[in-house]
Parts: C-alpha cells; sequence; structure tokens
C-alpha cells in the first residue's frame, strides 16, 4: 500500500470503528434506556 | 390509535433492528464503486462531511418524528407528518413513505431473491467449471426467467416467491420476529464479512495468472484510498458522496420514523440513532471497501475493475472468483458471500413492510397478520412485473445479445432515488421550520442519553435541508457529464503535449492550471475513443511511454460553471440525460429510437435488405423497452394514487370519530 493510502485508510478506519465502538459501549452502558 | 401497543423487546435489538435496516446491499455493492469512481481516498472527505451535516442530523430528525408519532399512536408517515403540520398538504407528502417503501420492496425482495438462489447454486457446486464469461452469463441468462438451471420452470419467480413469503411470514411476527431476524443476521453478516475482507486484504499477488500477470490486490486498495484532492473541486464527487450517505442510512424512506414510532415516549433517541448509524459506517467503510474492489483487482487486474466496476460484479463476477479458491473454499466463500448479501437485503426488505402494516393497523384496525399478508400480496401484485418486465434477444448462436429491466430501473429510479430525497427534503422543511426548531431540537434531546452539541441545532435548521435542495436541484437539472484526462504536475510538459495531441485529434479543449493538466471531452466521444482503460493506457504508452499509471487518470466531471455562464448570457441550461427531467421525457431512449430510424432511412432496403431487417429489430426491441418504461412508470401512478386514496379514506374516518 502506498503512502498516502495507507494514512488515509488508517484514519478513516481509526475514525469509523472508534465512533461505532464509543457509541455502542454507551448503548451497552445502559441497556434498558429505551424501556424507561 | 393501534389496538395493542408494540414495544421493542431491547436496546440493542432496535439498533440492530435500525443498522440492519440501513445496512443493504449498496454497502457492499454501490459504496466500493462510488469511491472508486469519485477520486479513490478523495471521496472520504466529502463522504464523511455529508454523513456529519446530512446523515447525522436526518437520523435525528427521522427518529424524532418516528417517536413523536408513536406517541400519539400513528406510526406511519401520512399521519405522523399530520401531527406536525396543520396542512393537509404534510399528511399527503407522507404517502410517500408507505409508497417508497412498497415500491422498493417490489424490486428489492427480486435482488434478495437472486442472493438466495446463489448461495443455493453456490453451495450444489453449479459455478465450479465455468469460465469467467460463462459465469457472467449465467446471471443474464437467470434474469430471462423463461430460463431455467436447476430445471424448475420460471426459476427466478420461484425464488422470488420463496424470498417474498419469508418476508411475508416474518413480518407477521411482529417487532419481536424482526427484532430476531436483525439479532442474528446482523451480527452474522459482519462475521461473514470480515472473512471475506481479510481474504482482500491478504490476496496480494497471488491471484495473478498467465492471462492478467500484473493483477494484484494492492492496486484495487490502493485506488480506492489514494486521495486524489483536485477531485474536492468536482461537484460530482460531493453529489456522489451525498447520494451514497442518503441511500446507505436509508434516509427518506419511512422505514426509520416506523421503527422509531415504537420506541418508548421518553425513551434515547440521539444515542440510539448515531449509534445504528454508525454500525452502518462500519459494515460500508471498514468491509465494503475490503471485498468486490480488492478480490477482482488480485484476480483481474486494475484497469479490468475500472472498466467493470458496478452492481453486476457481485453476481457476476465473484462467483467465477470464489472458484479460483479451489472447490471447497469457493463453496464456502460463496455461501458467505451471498449469505451476506441475503442478511443485509432481508433486513432492510422486513423495513420496508412496517410503515404499511402500521398504517392499515392504525387506521382500519386491520389485524397484524392480515396486514402483513396484504403487504406480501400488494408487493407480488407491483413486484412481479419487475421480475417479467424485461426484454430479451438471442443471437444466431443462442448467446443473448440485448437485455433490459425497463420496470426494475423504472422503480428503482423514481421511487427508490428521486422519491427519497423528495421525501427527505419535505421532512426536513416540516421538522426545522413547521414544525419549529424549538420543538424539534426538544423533541430530539428529550430522553437523550448523549449530548447533542448545540452546533447541531443550526446544521439541522439551515445546512441539512440546504444541502437536500442542492442534491435534489442538481439531479433536476444535470448538466451534461463529461470525462476529464487529468495529468499530473509531476509530467506536466509532457501532459500539456498529450493534452494538446488531444485537442488536435478533436477531443475537446485541453485546461492548464497550477497543479495540473486536464484534457475533457463529453463522455460519449471519450469512450467511442478509449472503449476501456486498457485503450487509453495503450495511447498514453504509444505517445509517451515514460509516463506511468500513477501520472494520469480518467474522472468523470459536470460543469457547473460552464453552464452557469452559458444561462448568464441568455444561451440556455444543457442537461445530461441522466437528469431527472431528461429522464422524465425518456430522452436517452428517444434519441436512440430517432438515431435508428434515421439510419434505416438512409439505407435502400431493396440493395441493404440484411442491415434493414437487423436495425428494424433492434427498433422494435428498443420501442418494446420504451413501453415497458410507461408501464412500470403507470404502475407507480396507480400504487401512489391508491395509497393516497387510503390515506384520504382514513382521514374521513378520523374525521368522524373525531369531528
Amino acid at each position: 500500500m502506498n503512502t498516502s493510502a495507507l494514512i488515509t485508510y488508517l484514519i478513516t478506519q481509526i475514525l469509523v470503528v472508534g465512533c461505532t465502538v464509543y457509541f455502542f459501549v454507551q448503548v451497552l452502558k445502559k441497556p434498558k434506556s429505551d424501556l424507561k | 390509535m393501534s389496538l395493542e401497543k408494540e414495544k421493542w423487546g431491547s436496546r440493542v435489538g432496535l439498533i440492530l433492528a435500525m443498522a440492519g435496516n440501513a445496512v443493504g446491499l449498496g454497502n457492499f455493492l454501490r459504496f466500493p464503486v462510488q469511491a472508486v469512481q469519485n477520486g479513490g481516498g478523495a471521496f472520504m472527505i466529502p463522504y464523511l462531511i455529508c454523513f456529519l451535516l446530512m446523515g447525522i442530523p436526518l437520523l435525528w430528525i427521522e427518529w424524532a418524528m418516528g417517536r413523536h408519532g408513536g406517541r400519539q399512536g400513528n406510526h406511519s408517515t401520512p399521519f405522523i407528518f399530520d401531527s406536525m403540520g396543520k396542512r393537509a398538504l404534510w399528511k399527503y407528502l407522507g404517502v410517500f413513505g408507505i409508497f417508497t417503501n412498497v415500491a422498493v420492496a417490489c424490486y428489492y425482495c427480486y435482488i434478495e431473491s437472486w442472493t438466495l438462489s446463489y448461495m443455493y447454486h453456490s453451495v450444489v457446486g453449479t459455478f465450479s467449471d465455468l469460465s469467467q464469461s460463462e459465469s457472467a452469463y449465467f446471471f443474464l441468462k437467470y434474469i430471462d426467467a423463461g430460463q431455467s438451471s436447476t430445471g424448475i420452470p420460471y426459476e427466478g419467480v420461484v425464488f422470488f416467491l420463496l424470498c417474498l413469503g419469508l418476508n411475508t411470514y416474518i413480518l407477521s411476527t411482529g417487532l419481536s420476529g424482526i427484532e430476531k431476524v436483525a439479532k442474528i443476521g446482523v451480527p452474522m453478516l459482519i462475521v461473514f464479512g470480515l472473512i471475506l475482507a481479510v481474504r482482500g486484504l491478504t490476496l496480494g499477488t497471488s491471484g495473478a495468472s498467465a492471462a492478467v500477470p500484473d493483477a494484484n490486490a494492492w492496486d484495487g486498495i490502493n485506488f480506492l484510498w489514494t486521495p486524489q484532492f483536485d477531485s474536492l473541486a468536482n461537484p460530482k464527487v460531493w453529489l456522489a458522496a451525498a447520494g451514497q450517505i442518503f441511500f446507505t442510512l436509508s434516509l427518506g424512506m419511512g422505514t426509520i420514523h416506523c421503527y422509531a414510532s415504537y420506541v418508548e415516549s421518553k425513551g434515547d433517541i440521539a444515542l440510539n440513532a448515531t449509534s445504528s448509524g454508525f454500525v452502518n459506517e462500519f459494515v460500508e467503510v471498514v468491509l465494503g471497501s475490503m471485498i468486490v474492489i480488492p478480490i477482482a483487482a488480485g484476480y483481474l487486474g486494475i484497469d479490468w475493475v475500472l472498466d467493470n466496476a458496478g452492481f453486476g460484479m457481485a453476481f457476476q463476477t465473484m462467483p467465477y472468483l470464489f472458484e479460483q479458491w479451489g472447490p471447497i473454499l469457493a463453496k464456502f466463500a460463496g455461501f458467505f458471500w451471498f449469505g451476506l448479501l441475503f442478511f443485509a437485503g432481508i433486513t432492510s426488505s422486513l423495513a420496508m413492510g412496517t410503515p404499511w402494516i402500521g398504517f392499515l393497523k392504525d387506521e382500519f384496525k386491520v389485524p397484524h397478520k392480515k396486514a402483513a399478508l396484504s403487504f406480501g400480496l400488494v408487493v407480488l401484485m407491483f413486484g412481479l412485473p419487475t421480475v417479467l418486465g424485461y426484454v430479451v434477444d438471442y443471437d444466431s448462436t443462442g448467446h443473448i445479445s440485448f437485455l433490459t429491466q425497463p420496470i426494475f430501473d423504472e422503480y428503482d429510479y423514481w421511487a427508490g432515488t428521486v422519491g427519497l430525497v423528495f421525501f427527505a427534503l419535505a421532512e426536513a422543511v416540516l421538522f426545522a421550520w413547521i414544525f419549529g426548531m424549538k420543538k424539534g431540537w426538544a423533541e430530539i434531546n428529550l430522553g437523550a442519553d448523549i449530548q447533542i452539541p448545540k452546533v447541531f441545532k443550526f446544521i439541522i435548521q439551515f445546512v441539512t435541508p440546504v444541502m437536500l435542495l442542492g442534491v435534489f436541484t442538481a439531479a433536476l437539472i444535470t448538466p451534461p457529464t463529461r470525462s476529464v484526462l487529468h495529468f499530473s504536475a509531476a509530467s506536466k510538459a509532457k501532459a500539456t503535449e498529450l493534452g494538446l495531441m488531444l485537442q488536435k485529434e478533436g477531443y475537446g479543449q485541453i485546461r492548464v492550471e497550477e497543479e495540473q493538466v486536464s484534457a475533457a471531452l463529453p463522455k460519449s466521444e471519450f469512450k467511442a475513443r478509449f472503449a476501456s482503460t486498457a485503450a487509453l493506457r495503450s495511447w498514453v504508452q504509444t505517445h509517451s511511454p515514460e509516463l506511468g499509471r500513477s501520472d494520469y487518470r480518467v474522472e468523470e466531471s459536470q460543469d457547473w460553471g460552464h453552464e452557469l455562464n452559458n444561462l448568464f448570457a441568455g444561451k440556455g441550461w444543457n442537461m445530461d440525460n441522466s437528469s431527472l427531467i431528461k429522464k422524465g421525457m425518456n430522452a436517452s431512449e428517444n434519441e436512440q429510437i430517432e438515431a435508428l430510424e434515421l439510419k434505416i432511412s438512409q439505407l435502400n432496403p431493396m440493395q441493404q435488405r440484411t442491415e434493414v431487417d437487423r436495425l428494424q429489430h433492434e427498433l422494435s426491441l428498443r420501442r418494446e423497452h420504451v413501453l415497458l418504461l410507461n408501464v412500470g412508470r403507470t404502475l407507480l401512478i396507480i400504487l401512489f394514487s391508491g395509497i393516497a386514496l387510503l390515506v384520504y379514506l382514513a382521514s374521513l374516518k378520523r374525521n368522524k370519530q373525531n369531528p
């Protein structure tokens, strides 16, 4: 993989995976929230 | 209004159902193709900006509208809209939130049935002895519903019925059934996707063959992720990014409203919406980009990918590529790939059934099972024409020489594309300007488990509607598309020489800018001149052997500035045949018919009988195609009018009950 592709790839993946995990963890912390 | 108050069993189930609704075939098939065609890595910048400024705000709007409607017993958009805007207009704009789902389900269930059928064919080894062209041809024959590869007559129709039956059955089990499918389907498709993505990442040059010695999966990955920053100045790239965000999140359909209407009245929607949106992005950006393009480039080379990137790759090319992994692995890979697409499809098509069911239950007190059955019957009635409404012709050797699916295409364009943008624009205006941003903001934040930055209040009120208006206007009057051949600054002198050579050959004007030299040619002429990427490479290599593959690239562009200048100079506005207005007039088809008629009139029927007969035959096929396009359009009008009539009757009923 060339350098610029690698940088774009890594930034995008970290951003998307990071946010997905962060928000999903927030949900798991309050699993019953929609039933209150 | 509902007799019984249904609700989601768990928060994770709700988010997976919402994510399953959003994750569809487009995540794996549309996204990588859009990225390849719109500047590779640079596409991600407008894509992520559109996600933040249009995708996430629209998710919040739709969830908030849905929960607001659900609180008052409304589970479909006509009466959700009615509860937020006083004018009857909003109620009838809300009809789109049922109509679009039914119309899209008509052809979506058909695509879903292809994945089911291909799972079966992968496991029984149908593709094991097929060459690349035979594998591609298998799909074309499958579309011709009269053909059969299993001995089952009308195989395509049988799988469609099977798929529709399965959808109807699951829908009849209510939210709990949908939740169960989402809890199984979404994790399964992520697991299948991960397995295939790892293969895409590790394929490297191992797929190279004597026919394609330079095939390399990394070329695909590099092409997908190398940023071409000058693409950011191309409006077409921004429109493509906005369009992709729209379709991938299933916005503007009415399904999110319906699902959210079953959330408890003070349950969180801010975190739920954000979370489901990001699960979809994970599947699209992380998995979707790592399967089709790298695997195809790994076996067939990047040039082949650039020339053939499209929806058909999933069914026409992937089975052949999997066969290169050996008979056992091919069965597993085929099962994983088409299984992944099937789960992505069914979790979306189930969502499409819920607004119809919710509407019948709310307004006419139809029992749930009967409402689900009626959805199945309506989709069968309006969906069968998409399966059987094709035009096919065989050449003298018995091979398919002409194949189109006009009704399928009409449904996809008017309901699955235009309808979504129009509906989303209407809902954004209703939410921010009619219902009011103060109430809207309070609705989004009610019971919120995350703090939404206040800047989004401004974004929802101004930025999102303006972006939607931009997307809609751009679709309405799209200017002609040109192919632009970019030469990088590294070889500027040579690039200028090549550009001038192209100009001399009559292919438009070259443009020398600070960073690059580009030669813009009308798309059709460019395609005629360079039928394939290989032909272009060969032309560049002949005139300038020292130029490498990365020194030039082709991009499609729409010159908005040029058309604006024309407009202000009183020369009018030229539109591409893909613009909404020209599509509505069947401009492209009519041009083809006129060209054929002109050719026939210029021939001597006595001396050139064979050629005249051939052209006459092609003319009759083209006319049949236009006839079916109009049939498709008529069916859509009937469907919309029928639903609007039901909404009118429901209004009368409500007025009687609450005078």
